[in-house]
């Protein structure tokens, strides 16, 4: 394989990988930063001593998170916005695509309309927020069920199905499968790869969702990591620079570990995810 | 009692395109029938008419005694094997072979005794935990059958089934059918568009052309009586040679042919003295012996294609190409051209004009 | 007349029929019809206090109807300053997000396709898709608490612009008006352009191999390759993701707006979107926030419309 390259080819693929390759590295580099930083000794940060790896090492810092039982409590609503959001947003998704795809669907082309203009118009905040207020959604259901279904999704999905030959859909109608069954025990298990793409999908959305809950939920038990997170970030900045306490930690570094808790779960499923999605993505636009 | 009847069925779709006109056959228990025709005829039409996949616009399909125009296919006595098998992708092909009657949620022992059953008949015993991914294109096809099996349905419906696989294959599996269907007890209805495999597995077969029946008949009669000029060129490879011609004076005559007609014959072309008329030869009918009723002809002949046992030579009957199938007796022969006559015992006339075969009052 | 009342009759009858013989695949249609009937389609209807002197107490249908005087404010009334502050922004920051930010992917994706050990393009790959899927609070805090800049502490970002004279020792980056947009685009850049590189690869991977062969034998260098074989073959993507592009030039990463300004950044910072959230939700004034976001939508969609229709005429690749 190698013997075609020529000198400029070989060093031209050199660069390649240099570029890419440290392009890669500093993409990742934030995140092993603010690990070190959040486990680095107040001093050792301050002066800048912290570059890639921790230095005067103290897990003080996860012991005061350990501690924070608001904290805990957002990462369980969190969980639970994920895995019930997801089971939502996939089940209108799928179902949905299923009835769009089919060629026998009454005003089949309005409704597909209907789903993709959704991606390119928009009623504007200050509608959405009054519809959403007048419809109650100002709890844990309410942000589950109000949001979380994304045209471009629907429209990934029923390309997929419609891939499927019809003749499997004959065949099983023949068999003897209603509707339900064509959809449970055909189109969604020959789909699978992507059943698992969109949910990835749908999950890290939810997981990552700070908006709409921060403007809408009233409780302050409900709330998302997302909301907690960046409510702290945002008032211990104020707190520590007008009065640094006495610790021995930087006040940054408990902010990079309450970050890098919610990064965690994230890492733990992302070998998964990165297996799965690229090949969503490339499906989405390569199927015809 | 017929088990299955369709009475002056049509399909008409919402476009206003008609694709069957006026469809009527009478099917006896455990008979293979196959629709055959070029593509576009109409024959996937009716079977999916059969399967009820497509809506029937008029007329009547009876199946068992009973109208089923508006029975779901799940609830008709029948089931179906695809083109392209249609095979569940995420199944093994135990599951695949059971999923008619797991989706009826049908006790596990029946459902186990008849997919071992049906494996048997197939021969996919050792291939049952397997997933169609990693079956051959001829594994793939006795599944979809395996799977019709299974159903117990009484009409199984086959669509071209064979088409996707190899020619070796192909014959092998056509004898491997007909075999199936005498030994299950089914009724076959299968569409194809290769004339051989009609001839070779059908007890009946219904030819079709522009959504219409042509004729229907055993192999023995669509190729021996042709019911008319569409038929005698389907039927058979090579195609039926026509030549155009008249009548007159007893004698068939073309551009640069004159032929006797037996005596036999006189009556039938009678009343088509000195009128246009179709003369039908197949290519089988041109010979190089001499004989009572063979004819001689003069031709030039243009090509010869050697075929081992025997020899396609192309020849010019006047204006008109035609093709000669010859035998060649002995080892390493040539075909004798020097003199060809034409076995005018077997040949039929056609009207120009409604196309038909002419025949006798009251004789076939 | 009752000829036509019976035939319409007929009809409904029919559609009725269909619907009753197949109603479990219209049970499974009915979630979705649903779900964007009430949000979506319901708020369309909101949009009439755009035109409504609106009083939550009288709700949208019961306030006063003032026809286009929410959008005369905007325009050229009490807000228009910072109406139009905020429309100039929401350009430039999409302008300069595209000339940095497109290209970068494009490049990712080329380079990507040049490394053959599959293993370190992989990992390098996976590397460059995870900031992605972070979260924007995340992202955001990361890159706040790195460039911070106090008393107490510096930020590892901020030192080393600082040590590389990019800033002065005092700058506070995040305060400044100045470093706004450098900020946001790099933020971007950094959180989308690896995951974005993956269509442009997809696209350079579906080119044939036979094509490189060819103008290699042809005596073809890399760039010629690159200029002949690799962008005619990943044309289309190109477009699509132009179009794209354009279609959303009014959708600057709104979260990630709203987590990187402040009322010391407005200046450059202020898009639409966040001004029609400080306005229409923060201060009060739903009925020129619902204008202004009604503006945006609009002009938005007519984006999209247009690019769609340029690329259709110059290419066959269009999105509808």
């Amino acid at each position: 394989m190698q013997i075609g390259l020529s000198r400029s080819e070989r060093a031209f693929k050199i660069f390649a990988l240099t570029l890419v390759g440290g392009f890669s590295l500093l993409a990742f580099f934030p995140v092993v930063y603010a690990f070190s930083a959040s486990i680095s000794g107040k001093i050792a940060y301050e002066t800048g001593q912290v570059l890639i790896t921790p230095v005067d090492t103290t897990f003080e810092v996860y012991e005061l998170i350990y501690l924070d039982k608001g904290l805990w409590i957002s990462f369980i609503n969190t969980l639970f916005y994920t895995v019930f959001g997801t089971a939502w947003s996939l089940f209108m998704t799928i179902t949905g695509a299923y009835a769009l795809g089919k060629r026998r669907l009454l005003f089949r082309r309005t409704f597909n309309f209907l789903v993709v203009f959704t991606m390119w118009f928009s009623a504007g905040m200050v509608p959405l927020f009054l519809n959403y207020t007048s419809l109650g959604v100002d709890n844990r259901w309410g942000i589950i069920v109000a949001f979380g279904v994304q045209a471009f999704n629907i429209i990934l999905m029923r390309s997929f199905f419609e891939a499927i030959p019809h003749e499997i859909e004959e065949a099983a109608r023949i068999d003897g499968a209603n509707e339900f069954q064509m959809l449970l025990s055909i189109y969604m298990p020959m789909s699978k790869a992507a059943v698992a793409t969109i949910a990835l999908f749908y999950a890290t959305s939810r997981w990552n969702g700070y908006f709409w809950a921060r403007m809408l939920l009233q409780n302050s038990t409900e709330l998302p990591l997302q909301v907690y997170m960046r409510i702290l970030i945002e008032n211990f900045r104020w707190m520590f620079d007008d009065m640094p306490p006495d610790l021995a930690y930087s006040p940054d570094s408990y902010i990079f570990a309450v970050l890098i808790v919610s990064i965690i779960p994230v890492l733990i499923v992302y070998p998964y995810i990165s297996r799965h999605f690229a090949k969503g993505v490339n499906l989405g636009g390569v199927k015809e | 009692m017929h088990e299955l009847v369709l009475k002056n069925v049509d399909k008409i779709y919402p476009g206003g395109v008609q694709a069957v006109y006026d469809f009527n056959i009478e099917i006896e228990h455990g008979e293979f029938i196959v629709l055959v025709g070029p593509s576009g005829c109409g024959k996937s039409t009716v079977l999916r008419m059969i399967a009820g996949l497509e809506e029937i616009s008029a007329g009547d399909m009876i199946l068992n005694g009973e109208r089923v125009n508006n029975v779901a296919p799940a609830d008709r006595d029948i089931s179906m094997v695809f083109q392209n098998y249609a095979l569940y992708g995420h199944m093994s092909v135990y599951q695949n072979m059971g999923f008619s009657r797991t989706i009826r949620h049908e006790a596990i022992d029946t459902l186990h005794e008849k997919v071992m059953e049906a494996a048997n008949v197939v021969q996919l015993e050792p291939e049952l935990n397997r997933y169609p991914r990693n079956l051959s294109g001829g594994q793939r096809q006795r599944v979809a059958l395996g799977r019709s099996i299974v159903s117990s349905a009484k009409v199984i419906l086959m669509d071209e089934p064979l088409s996707n696989l190899d020619a070796k294959l192909r014959v092998e599996s056509r004898r491997a059918l007909a075999t199936l269907h005498q030994q299950l007890d089914n009724t076959f209805v299968y569409v194809t568009h290769d004339q051989t495999e009609a001839m070779t597995m059908a007890t009946r077969i219904v030819v079709m052309s522009g959504g219409r029946i042509q004729q229907i008949g055993s192999p023995y009669e669509v190729y021996h009586w042709p019911e008319n000029i569409f038929v005698g060129g389907f039927i058979g490879s090579p195609a039926m040679n026509f030549i155009y011609g008249q009548i007159r004076d007893g004698r068939f005559v073309s551009d640069s042919l004159d032929l006797e007609i037996p005596d036999e014959l006189q009556k039938l072309v009678g009343s088509y003295s000195g009128k246009e008329i179709v003369l039908g030869v197949r290519p089988e009918h041109f010979t190089n012996s001499s004989n009572q009723n063979h004819v001689p002809i003069s031709a030039e002949v243009t090509n010869i294609e050697y075929l081992g046992n025997h020899a396609l030579v192309y020849l010019m009957l006047g204006s008109h190409d035609c093709i000669a199938n010859l035998r060649l007796d002995g080892m390493g022969a040539e075909a004798d051209t020097s003199e060809l006559y034409i076995d005018m015992n077997r040949v039929h006339f056609f009207d120009p004009e409604t196309e038909k075969r002419i025949r006798l009052e009251g004789a076939s | 007349m009752q000829d036509e009342l019976d035939r319409e009759q007929n009809q409904l009858f029919r559609v009725l029929q269909i619907i009753l013989n197949d109603y479990r695949l219209y049970l499974l249609l009915l979630p979705i019809v649903i779900w964007y009937g009430l949000w979506f389609y319901k708020p369309l209807a909101g949009l009439l206090i755009a035109f409504k002197n609106f009083q939550p107490n009288l709700g949208a249908l019961g306030s006063d109807f003032v026809g286009f005087a929410n959008f005369e404010t905007l325009i050229n009334g009490a807000f228009a300053p910072q109406f139009w502050r905020a429309f100039r922004n929401t350009f430039v920051i999409s302008l300069y997000g595209f000339i940095f930010g497109f290209p970068i992917p494009i490049i990712l994706a080329l380079f990507f396709s040049e490394i053959v050990n599959n293993f370190l393009r992989n990992v390098s790959q996976t590397l460059s898709y995870l900031p992605h899927f972070l979260s924007e609070v995340t992202i955001t805090g990361l890159v706040l608490t790195m460039l911070r800049n106090s008393e107490t502490s510096t930020g590892i970002l901020s030192s080393l612009l600082i040590n590389i004279g990019l800033i002065e020792e005092t700058t506070k980056v995040v305060q400044n008006a100045d470093y706004f947009r450098p900020m946001f685009i790099i933020t971007g850049i950094w959180k989308e352009a690896g995951y974005s590189s993956i269509v442009f690869f997809a696209a350079i991977m579906a080119i044939s191999p036979v094509l490189y062969e060819a103008i290699k034998v042809d005596g073809g260098n890399k760039l010629q390759e690159i200029r002949y074989v690799t962008f005619p073959g990943m044309a289309p993507t190109l477009i699509i993701m132009i179009v794209l592009r354009i279609g959303r030039m009014l959708s600057v990463g709104f979260e990630r707006v709203i987590l990187l300004y402040n009322a010391n950044t407005y200046e450059t910072a202020d898009t639409l979107a966040t001004f029609v959230l400080r306005i229409g939700l923060e201060g009060g004034n739903p009925a020129v926030g619902a204008a202004a976001g009604m503006f945006d939508s609009i002009i938005g969609f007519g984006l999209v419309v247009g690019a769609n229709f340029i690329s259709r005429q110059i290419s066959d690749t269009s999105l509808w």
